[in-house]
């Protein structure tokens, strides 16, 4: 196509820029001729490929080849940033190639995609144009959907478009056409509107704007109107234009032909005042404050002071009341601040009345019984004695009760109904008056002042079941005011009924708690649990039951809650009257597990709560904390079952003390495992092994005080925790104080020469043998078994106390076993004589007595001394009677 | 650059209260919101001439909606 092209320069002269700009000159219209042409050749055929080989390198230059018009258009628009006018037949000719004769409807979506797909290869510069394209596309589809262009007239613009040589109106028909979201009601108007658009593609006869002629047209249009004495018009337009051209808009002319070709008679029609009429309207600015001011400025006297409000009487007898009522609607309210008096100035009350008709107010007056006094019993209407009782049953004061200062409810008898007979109608009303006495309590009750939180929290417990219950019994009288069309039925009897049932749960409560005699607290919630064991052991119906227990789930949660403080953190409240108190605050760490609190039981307590586990855990907490472990444990919350049954709630408890119970292990552990454990485990250790021998025969000689301090240390240098333990037992000196004599008479025997008579050698080695049989009672029958019997149990404790125990009775056992009671003198003594013999042995050449007379004591005393432990051994321990029958071989 | 999308708005809205004006002044009977279709389609190829003889068929064919849409 032998297409003269010349390069195309944006920097170029600007008429051919302004041609390109308007997409009609230059490059397009020797396309046009030419695509025409091939139109007819080829029909509808396309054959696209052909014509597409974009050069990429030139874009400014555009290939001047047979093939490149559509790419040049494409290069062109891209270099300019023109419309896409640029886009040249070619590309309609694809388009149209898919729809019209087939008799297909396309969608817009079919036809961008074909599109997309056949310049899919291409590079960007394309896909530039075509997205422009395709922007215009949518903007005639916007243009579609709009209600100023109803479709089925769209006919005749797609004959109108079509008909201008821009091959997008093409596409534009196409999509209107083609797409069924568009029109779906007229299939005949879609056939219409695509016969449009084929027909007008080919009929091209619009001219292009020529700008000049436009501006001419606009020219001699001002030169009109001033000419016809309308010089602000004309001045007006003027003004306009050359602000448009100030804009620089691109399509200006091309704009202007369109409203010159609009326009209707503007001489003769056009008003100026129109213009204003498109301004939209400025809102009045806002009021200001200064306006105000400046308006009415507040420095009157008086405006400032202050305004006594409520100065008026309330009360239903007061007599200016009355003056009110009586007087004319339209006199200004009495007002006894000061600035009232410029009040009547600035308006006049009587605007704002109302007109009333005369016999209202009578109406009006006269159902205001309770002022109908005189002697005689008033008649009221059935609606009137039933608000009256609803008034009475929220505690508000009524007409025809009246509430003395205990709070109990007496019915007047001053009123009566017309349908009943006086006597039905007081026994009713005293019914109610029972009720509202009830509820009066109870409200009495919950408006008591208490310091403490339990008792408040008993009370928000009830007072909120009250609030329950006014809000059901305002309902009910709001079923009497509100006309809502439903029929309501005015019977008091029934009113008696339904307040009944709705009282009947806080009657419930009101009986349980007694309210008259001030009780909350402690003594509220053992009521109140009582009740629900009561109610569940009865079988009562669940309504009761699950009222009761919602009464009491807030107060014993509040009541808890220092519970749950000890267990958690081992601090207590300041409270003197709780059964875990502080017994003594600074004592030792070595005493804290006994002395620094006590449990006082409380009867008040929760018969439920296990109280002594409670304290457990919390003073593990509190030796823990000393230990150095702060806060490892998480808080674990009491949920109260659901339900209510006293098994199901108390083993509820039992399992939440028991979650609770960490720090118990977590000490017992730490005795296990840590240092300190580790050091009672020595200090047992010690008890059983030769160290207390070695210490009993050191102090033979070197004396015992320093033994005895070692001894002491053991225990006092012990580390607290241990301490806590063993407390005040010495177990180490116990068993020293039973070894030592044994020890200083072996010494002493051990000591005696061997060149001494027979006799005495007799009598030593008889001595020796009896020191020596004791010696291994002790340390074999004795103190083995029972120290591995304590190592075994202090293992499994589970807790201090339960260790402290364990020694404990470590130290009772050792003392019994020893012969160390005191029940046990006798033979005690006699032991004691027995073991002073070989004492009296050695310095027997000093003294009268002979070695016979000890021969024969000793036989004595071991007669004595076994024949005791026989004795005793029967009742008493297993060990003792092992003791005495080897006690007897020596008394053969 | 948001600034320049603002301006470019702001001079785009001056311009078609111009038009508007001009419309106005000129007894077009175009309201505002078909005035800017109108330039729209304008200035993305439509020949106005085509264009205002297709609105004119239009209110010919639609008397009734002049009134409502201001055509």
């Amino acid at each position: 196509m032998p297409m003269g092209h010349k390069p195309l320069d944006p920097a170029a002269s600007t008429p051919r820029y302004q041609e390109h700009r308007t997409g009609l000159a230059g490059a397009a219209a020797p396309f046009r001729a030419g695509s025409m042409a091939r139109n007819r050749d080829t029909g509808n055929a396309a054959s696209p490929t052909s014509h597409l080989s974009f050069d990429a390198t030139s874009k400014t230059e555009c290939g001047i080849s047979q093939s490149s018009s559509l790419t040049a258009g494409a290069a062109n628009m891209m270099a300019h940033s023109v419309r896409p006018n640029a886009l040249t037949d070619e590309l309609v000719e694809i388009i149209s190639g898919f729809s019209v004769e087939n008799d297909k409807s396309i969608t817009v979506e079919e036809q961008k995609d074909a599109v997309m797909q056949f310049y899919s290869s291409e590079c960007q510069e394309v896909k530039l144009s075509l997205k422009i394209f395709y922007r215009w596309v949518n903007t005639a589809w916007e243009l579609a959907k709009s209600p100023i262009l109803p479709l089925w007239t769209l006919c005749k613009l797609q004959e109108s478009l079509s008909t201008s040589l821009y091959p997008p109106n093409r596409v534009v028909v196409s999509a209107f056409t083609g797409s069924k979201t568009v029109h779906q009601k007229d299939a005949r108007q879609f056939k219409l509107l695509r016969d449009c658009a084929s027909k007008g593609l080919r009929n091209q006869h619009y001219a292009r704007v020529n700008q000049f002629d436009v501006a001419s047209r606009l020219d001699g249009l001002i030169e009109k109107f001033r000419i016809l004495n309308n010089e602000p018009l004309a001045d007006a337009l003027q003004n306009r234009l050359n602000e448009l051209r100030d804009q620089g808009t691109k399509s200006a002319p091309e704009i202007l032909s369109f409203f010159l070709h609009l326009s209707d008679k503007p001489v003769e029609k056009t008003r100026l005042a129109d213009l204003e009429l498109l301004k939209p309207s400025v809102p009045p600015p806002p009021l200001t404050w200064a306006e105000i001011i400046a308006d009415d400025p507040l420095n009157e006297e008086g405006v400032w002071d202050e305004v006594e409000f409520g100065t008026g009487s309330n009360s239903e007898e007061s007599v200016s009341f009355d003056e009110e009522q009586s007087s004319d609607d339209s006199t200004p309210p009495s007002n006894p601040t000061q600035d009232a008096r410029n009040l009547p100035e600035l308006y006049d009350a009587s605007d704002a009345a109302l007109e009333m008709a005369r016999n209202t107010m009578d109406e009006i007056t006269q159902a205001q019984f309770w002022r109908q006094s005189g002697s005689e019993i008033v008649v009221i209407t059935e609606l009137q004695a039933i608000r009256e009782v609803l008034l009475m049953l929220r505690g508000i004061p009524s007409s025809l009760f009246q509430v003395d200062k205990y709070d109990k409810v007496h019915s007047l008898r001053a009123y009566r109904i017309a349908q009943t007979s006086r006597s039905a109608f007081h026994d009713i009303l005293d019914g109610f008056a029972r009720t509202g006495t009830i509820l009066a309590q109870l409200r009495g009750w919950t408006k008591q002042r208490y310091e403490q939180v339990l008792p408040q929290a008993c009370q928000a417990s009830v007072e909120r079941r009250l609030w329950q219950f006014d809000g059901s019994i305002a309902e009910i009288d709001e079923s009497f005011v509100t006309r809502t069309g439903s029929t309501v039925i005015v019977s008091i009897l029934e009113l008696e009924n339904r307040v009944q049932y709705l009282t009947e749960p806080l009657s419930s409560v009101a009986t349980t708690i007694q309210p008259d005699r001030h009780t909350a607290g402690l003594d509220f919630l053992n009521r109140l649990y009582e009740r629900l064991c009561y109610l569940t052991m009865e079988g009562s119906d669940g309504t009761t039951l699950s009222y009761h227990y919602a009464l009491y789930q807030k107060p014993f949660e509040v009541y808890l809650r220092p519970i749950v403080r000890w267990m958690q953190s081992g601090k207590l409240l300041d409270n003197p009257h709780s059964p875990i108190r502080l017994a003594d605050q600074h004592c030792d760490l070595g005493r804290m597990w006994s002395d620094r609190f006590k449990l006082v039981p409380n009867e008040l307590e929760h018969p439920a709560i296990p109280m002594r586990k409670v304290f457990i855990i919390g003073k593990c907490v509190r030796m823990l904390e000393e230990l150095g472990y702060n806060n490892m444990h998480p808080a674990v919350d009491f949920r109260p079952p659901a339900e209510f049954s006293k098994e199901r709630f108390e083993a509820v408890i039992n399992r939440w003390v028991d979650s609770c119970a960490a720090p118990v292990i977590t000490l017992q552990e730490h005795l296990r495992n840590s240092a300190h454990g580790q050091a009672l485990w020595k200090s047992l250790d010690l008890l059983d092994g030769p160290y207390l021998s070695e210490l009993a025969i050191r102090s033979i000689d070197g004396g015992d005080r320093y033994v005895l301090a070692e001894l002491t240390r053991i225990r006092t240098g012990a580390p607290w925790l241990i301490r806590n333990i063993m407390r005040e037992h010495n177990v180490h000196l116990c068993i020293y104080n039973a070894l030592l004599p044994l020890y200083r008479a072996k010494t002493t025997l051990q000591r005696l020469s061997a060149s001494t008579r027979s006799d005495k050698l007799a009598l030593r080695q008889r001595l020796l043998w009896f020191v020596d049989t004791l010696l291994t009672y002790m340390t074999m029958d004795v103190l083995k078994p029972t120290l591995l019997q304590a190592r075994t149990r202090l293992r499994q404790a589970t807790d201090i106390d339960a260790m402290a125990t364990v020694f404990a009775q470590l130290v009772t056992r050792l003392e019994t076993q020893l012969l160390l009671q005191t029940t046990l003198r006798p033979i005690t003594t006699a032991m004691a004589s027995l073991l002073d013999l070989p004492l009296a042995l050695s310095h027997v050449w000093e003294t009268d007595v002979t070695v016979d007379e000890l021969g024969n004591e000793y036989v004595r005393l071991l007669t004595f001394v076994t024949h005791g432990i026989q004795s005793i051994s029967r009742d008493g321990e297993q060990t003792w009677g092992l003791l005495a029958e080897k006690l007897g071989w020596g008394c053969t | 650059m948001p600034a320049a999308d603002d301006s470019k708005r702001k001079a785009a809205r001056e311009t078609i209260d111009i038009l508007h004006e001009i419309s106005t002044l000129l007894n077009t009977h175009l309201d505002r919101q078909s005035l800017s279709y109108c330039v729209s389609l304008i200035e993305n190829g439509v020949n106005p001439e085509a264009l205002a003889n297709v609105i004119k068929d239009l209110r010919q064919h639609n008397p009734q909606q002049r009134s409502d849409n201001g055509l």
